[in-house]
C-alpha cells in the first residue's frame, strides 16, 4: 500500500502542503487493488492538467487527446511504481511530459527561421457553436500557441512548466532529469527567442499589443 | 551590441526577483537605450502573455473513453495468462523430455553429414514437422484465447492439450528416428 499522510505536529505548514494529498493517496491504494472507479476519479480530477500539457506540447487537439490517453493507461499500468513522497500530479505530468517529449522526437518538425512570418492562426473544429467569449478565449489560446510551437520541445516543456503549472526551476529540473542551471538558460533563450519573434514579424506590433492590452 | 548583464537581468526580473526588476527599471531611466527597451518591452509582452494563457480543458468524453480502454485491457488480461501459462508449462515440459532425443538427433545429423542427401532430407523432415507443430500449437492456443471469456473451463482443457500434443510429437520423433528415450 502507499505511505499514509504523516501526523507529526513539528511539519510546518509549508512543507504540509507540499505533502500528497491523503484523498489522492486512497484512490491510487483503491486503484492498486483493481477499484477502477478510484482510478476514474483520479482520472477526472487530473485529466485537464494532462490534456492541457499534451496539448501545449504537441500543438494539435486530436493528438493531445491520443497522448493523454496513453498516458493514462501507463499510469494504470504503473501504479505500483509512485512514490507517495512525491505529490502523485507531479509524478503524473512527469509521465506525460517523457511521452510528449517522445512523441515530438518521433515527428518531424519544421522549426520557421526568423524571415518567415508566423504561421496563421489555426481555425478550431467544432460541431457546435461557441459562445463569444469562448471563442475570444479560444482564438487567444491558439495565437499563445501558435507562440509556443516555433520553440524546440525541450524550451517549449520548460515553459509549459513555467507558466502554466508554476512548478519551480528545482522541481521542472526534477521532472525533466535535468539541472536547475539549464532548465533557467532554457526559459531565458525560451523568452529571448519568442520576444525576437514578435519584434520580426510584420506588423507584429499590432497583434501581440492587441493581445497584452486585451489581457 | 547588446548589453548582456542588463539582460540577465532583464530575465532575472521576470523570473520574480524584484531587486533585478529594479536595477532594471533604474537602467532604462538613467541610460535610456532604445535597443534595450525595445527588448525589454518584447520581453514584458511575452512574459505578460505566457502568464495569462488559458488552460485548456480535456474534451467532454475523454475520461469515458479512457477508463473504456482500461476496462477492455483489464479483461484481456486472463486471456493473455493462460496461454502465457500454458506456453511457458509446455515449453519446459517438452524441453526436458526433448533433452536427450535432441541430443540423439544431433548424432544423427552429425553422421549424416557424409551423405549431403542424407542431410537435406534430415533437415527438410525437421523443418516440415516443426511448420505442423508450431501451426497446431497457435490453434489450440487461438481456441483456448476465444474461448476464456466464455467458458474458461473449456479454455483450460484446450490449453491442457499443448502438452499433450507436444509430447505426441516427441513420440513422434522417437519413432522417426527410431529411438528408445
Amino acid at each position: 500500500m502507499v505511505g499514509e499522510y504523516p501526523e507529526d505536529p513539528a511539519i510546518d505548514e509549508q512543507n504540509r502542503s507540499n505533502w500528497p494529498d491523503p484523498t489522492i493517496i486512497q484512490w491510487v491504494n483503491a486503484a492498486l487493488v483493481g477499484d477502477q472507479e478510484a482510478f476514474a476519479e483520479l482520472l477526472y480530477t487530473f485529466q485537464d492538467s494532462v490534456y492541457n500539457l499534451c496539448y501545449r506540447m504537441l500543438g494539435e487537439r486530436t493528438e493531445a487527446e491520443d497522448a493523454a490517453q496513453e498516458v493514462f493507461l501507463r499510469v494504470y499500468s504503473k501504479l505500483d511504481r509512485y512514490d507517495p513522497e512525491r505529490p502523485f500530479k507531479t509524478w503524473l505530468l512527469t509521465i506525460a511530459s517523457n511521452h510528449c517529449i517522445d512523441r515530438l522526437r518521433k515527428r518531424r518538425l519544421t522549426y520557421i527561421g526568423l524571415d518567415e512570418p508566423l504561421p496563421e492562426t489555426l481555425s478550431l473544429s467544432s460541431d457546435e457553436p461557441e459562445p463569444e467569449e469562448a471563442l475570444a478565449i479560444s482564438t487567444r489560446s491558439q495565437e499563445i500557441q501558435a507562440l509556443l510551437d516555433e520553440l524546440e520541445p525541450d524550451y517549449r516543456m520548460a515553459v509549459v512548466l513555467r507558466y502554466w503549472y508554476e512548478y519551480s526551476y528545482a522541481e521542472i529540473a526534477d521532472m525533466t532529469d535535468s539541472t536547475e542551471s539549464a532548465i533557467k538558460s532554457r526559459l531565458h533563450r525560451a523568452r529571448k527567442m519568442l520576444a525576437e519573434k514578435i519584434r520580426h514579424v510584420p506588423d507584429s506590433g499590432s497583434q501581440w499589443s492587441r493581445l497584452s492590452e486585451e489581457l | 551590441m547588446a548589453d548582456e548583464q542588463l539582460r540577465q537581468q532583464m530575465q532575472e526580473a521576470l523570473d520574480g526577483d524584484l531587486d533585478a526588476q529594479q536595477l532594471v527599471l533604474e537602467t532604462l531611466r538613467t541610460k535610456p537605450d532604445e535597443r534595450e527597451s525595445r527588448h525589454w518591452d518584447s520581453l514584458l509582452q511575452v512574459d505578460t502573455l505566457l502568464q495569462s494563457a488559458p488552460f485548456e480543458r480535456a474534451p467532454a468524453k475523454m475520461a469515458l473513453r479512457i477508463m473504456a480502454k482500461i476496462t477492455e485491457q483489464v479483461k484481456a488480461q486472463p486471456r493473455e495468462d493462460i496461454s502465457a501459462l500454458a506456453m511457458t508449462l509446455s515449453i519446459a515440459l517438452v524441453t526436458v523430455v526433448m533433452m536427450p532425443m535432441l541430443m540423439a538427433a544431433s548424432w544423427l545429423v552429425l553422421n549424416s553429414l557424409a551423405s549431403a542427401e542424407l542431410l537435406s532430407e534430415v533437415i527438410q523432415q525437421t523443418v516440415f514437422l516443426l511448420v505442423i507443430l508450431i501451426e497446431t500449437l497457435q490453434k489450440l492456443i487461438e481456441e483456448s484465447q476465444n474461448l476464456a471469456s466464455e467458458n474458461p473451463e473449456a479454455a483450460a482443457m484446450v490449453a491442457a492439450l499443448i502438452p499433450l500434443t507436444l509430447l505426441g510429437f516427441v513420440e513422434y520423433l522417437e519413432e522417426l528416428l527410431d529411438l528408445d528415450i
